[in-house]
């Protein structure tokens, strides 16, 4: 039997990967996949508490945020594609130009 | 509960001009495209004056099935907005030379990311406060990355979409537990169900930790504070404004609606949360103010500080906190675009946002001196001008409810705060300039100067009809 329970583990573990991966990921580009994680973790609890409350606003609010999401992911590569065309590079490290 | 369309007309006639702009913009030669930039800002500001007024029209209630509402916070917030919309664009006016590539997509980003502020400033549910706040997120990371052409623009304009995409992600995360909470997503239908004491309490706190967490990234407190120095550093001026300005302003009435009207009643539990998140602002922002080289920067740090002294105000969790807020945002706005457009001005003869480039600025311009002494000093909280006022009332409100320690670490980061505006205020008068020219000044900035520092002082001197007003409107949200 898998219950409420189950899916927030699933989807606290996953929400964790992604913090981990966005901030331990010196690659740009593996920044921006474990945003997508955050964000489709956040989908599973939206949806099993959904599924769960026997309410409709959190699978409506899911499909918002897919939307959402890949909006701002197209914002986040055409950046990156700016960045890469700049400073040949992916890496944040190297982005240390801006400071006093 | 119906959709009541005509209470969005104030949005309506903003996104209309901003389509229209992104349409006519297509169409114009590059030849012409230098003449038209001017006209683009003047039809964006009266734009701007147009739907400021029918604000007043639509009368209040709720709109779109509940998801919005028209009430005399939102109307206050949407007012404010424009007024910083169109200083922005008149900055954007005199900066538009750096603008190298110049697209009239600057103008209708701008006028985009203001239509979301507004919806930020009405949405009454979980769902459309989300997709306004991603909706201005999403205008702004380009805005931020709009020199694509300059290795800062580019660095900034990541480092803002970094942070912002973790933090809506928080901030989702919240939303989510909240929503399992109570199942509800209006904030009047969580406040009932918040009340009744039917809400599992452990979904609900770590909801609201989250979603304050989440939101600190629009009024740059700690813990997502860090994109500040950089973005204001590295973005074009005048979106260093409108962040500094409006980001605050949309992410403090959306702060004050969800946890004084949807969580009102839990408040003994969020109280310290945002007390701890602001102390911590406090110190930071204002300790790491006092090294910096570059105005921009400064400002940015001096910005976070300020978010320290707004997040007190929340905390206390009174009608006084909420009008103190909305009386601190109206003045801080009017200093943040005083101060900004003096930079602008300076930089166009110097080249330099260095403090260094400000050396002896009084023998060269007066008028630009005493504006910025004028916008620094206000910020930095001196009678008689606006800012003191505004300081005022958050302590008052701080101490009003009892968070003693808080407004002791306000006080003492005020003195903090003054020592490092005053550094640029003395190398403005009592150093010489190292180049005797003077700076020129056209007529329209005179105008804009002239009124951005008298408001900034007929705010101190005379603040009773503002602050009844805020007083007045804050018991809405209760």
């Amino acid at each position: 039997m898998v219950t409420l329970t189950h899916y927030l583990i699933l989807s606290f573990l996953l929400f964790s990967i992604g913090v981990a991966g966005v901030l331990i990921r010196r690659n740009i580009i593996i920044m921006l996949m474990s945003m997508e994680l955050i964000f489709n973790s956040v989908n599973i609890s939206l949806a099993a508490f959904s599924y769960y409350l026997h309410s409709l606003s959190g699978t409506i609010i899911v499909i918002f945020n897919i939307t959402i999401a890949a909006a701002e992911v197209a914002i986040g590569l055409a950046i990156l594609v700016a960045v890469y065309r700049r400073r040949k590079t992916v890496y944040v490290d190297e982005l240390n130009k801006l400071r006093y | 509960m119906e959709m009541h369309l005509q209470r969005l007309i104030p949005e309506f006639i903003l996104l209309a001009m901003a389509l229209a702009f992104l349409v006519v913009g297509f169409f114009i030669p590059k030849a012409a495209s230098n003449g038209s930039r001017k006209t683009f800002g003047i039809v964006g500001i009266l734009t701007a004056l147009v739907s400021g007024a029918s604000l007043f029209l639509p009368g209040t209630g709720t709109a779109l099935f509940g998801m919005f509402i028209q009430d005399n916070v939102s109307v206050f917030f949407k007012g404010l907005f424009l007024i910083v919309l169109m200083f922005v664009l008149f900055t954007t006016i005199k900066y538009e030379r750096e603008l190298s590539q110049w697209k009239a997509e600057f103008y209708a980003l701008l006028l985009f990311a203001t239509v979301g502020f507004m919806f930020i400033a009405s949405s009454s549910d979980f769902v459309s406060f989300y997709v306004a706040l991603e909706f201005v997120a999403v205008t702004q990371y380009v805005l931020v990355a709009f020199r694509k052409e300059t290795s800062d623009g580019v660095e900034s304009g990541l480092k803002y979409l970094i942070t912002g995409a973790l933090s809506s992600g928080f901030l989702l995360y919240g939303i989510s537990f909240i929503y399992g909470a109570t199942g509800a997503t209006g904030f009047t239908e969580v406040a009932a169900v918040v009340e009744a004491g039917s809400a599992s309490n452990a979904f609900l706190l770590i909801g609201i930790g989250l979603v304050v967490i989440g939101i600190t990234f629009k009024i740059s407190a700690l813990p997502f504070h860090v994109w500040a120095p950089d973005v204001y550093q590295g973005a074009p001026t005048p979106v260093a404004a409108f962040l500094a300005a409006g980001s605050k302003a949309a992410g403090f009435v959306i702060l004050m609606r969800i946890l004084f009207t949807a969580l009102g009643s839990v408040k003994t539990e969020w109280m310290i949360f945002v007390a701890v998140i602001s102390g911590a602002t406090l110190i930071f922002g204002n300790l790491a103010a006092m090294p910096q080289k570059d105005i921009k920067r400064l400002i940015a740090y001096g910005g976070i500080g300020s978010a320290g002294y707004l997040l007190m105000a929340v905390a206390s969790a009174s009608s006084l906190g909420a009008g103190a807020v909305m009386f601190y945002l109206v003045v801080y706005s009017l200093s943040i675009l005083a101060a900004f457009v003096s930079i602008v001005i300076v930089y166009n003869n110097e080249k330099s946002y260095l403090i260094s480039a400000y050396t002896g600025l009084s023998q060269r311009s007066p008028l630009l001196a005493a504006t910025l002494f004028i916008s620094l000093l206000s910020m930095a909280g001196i009678p008689p001008l606006g800012g003191f006022i505004a300081k005022f009332y958050l302590i008052a409100a701080a101490v009003q409810s009892g968070l003693l320690v808080l407004a002791v670490i306000g006080v003492v980061m005020a003195i903090v705060a003054m020592y490092y505006y005053l550094l640029v205020i003395k190398s403005m008068y009592l150093r010489y300039p190292v180049n005797n020219e003077p700076i020129h000044i056209d007529g329209a900035t005179r105008v804009v100067l002239y009124i951005l520092n008298i408001s900034i002082i007929f705010l101190g001197m005379y603040p009773g009809p503002l602050t009844d007003w805020v007083m007045d409107i804050a018991t809405v949200l209760f």
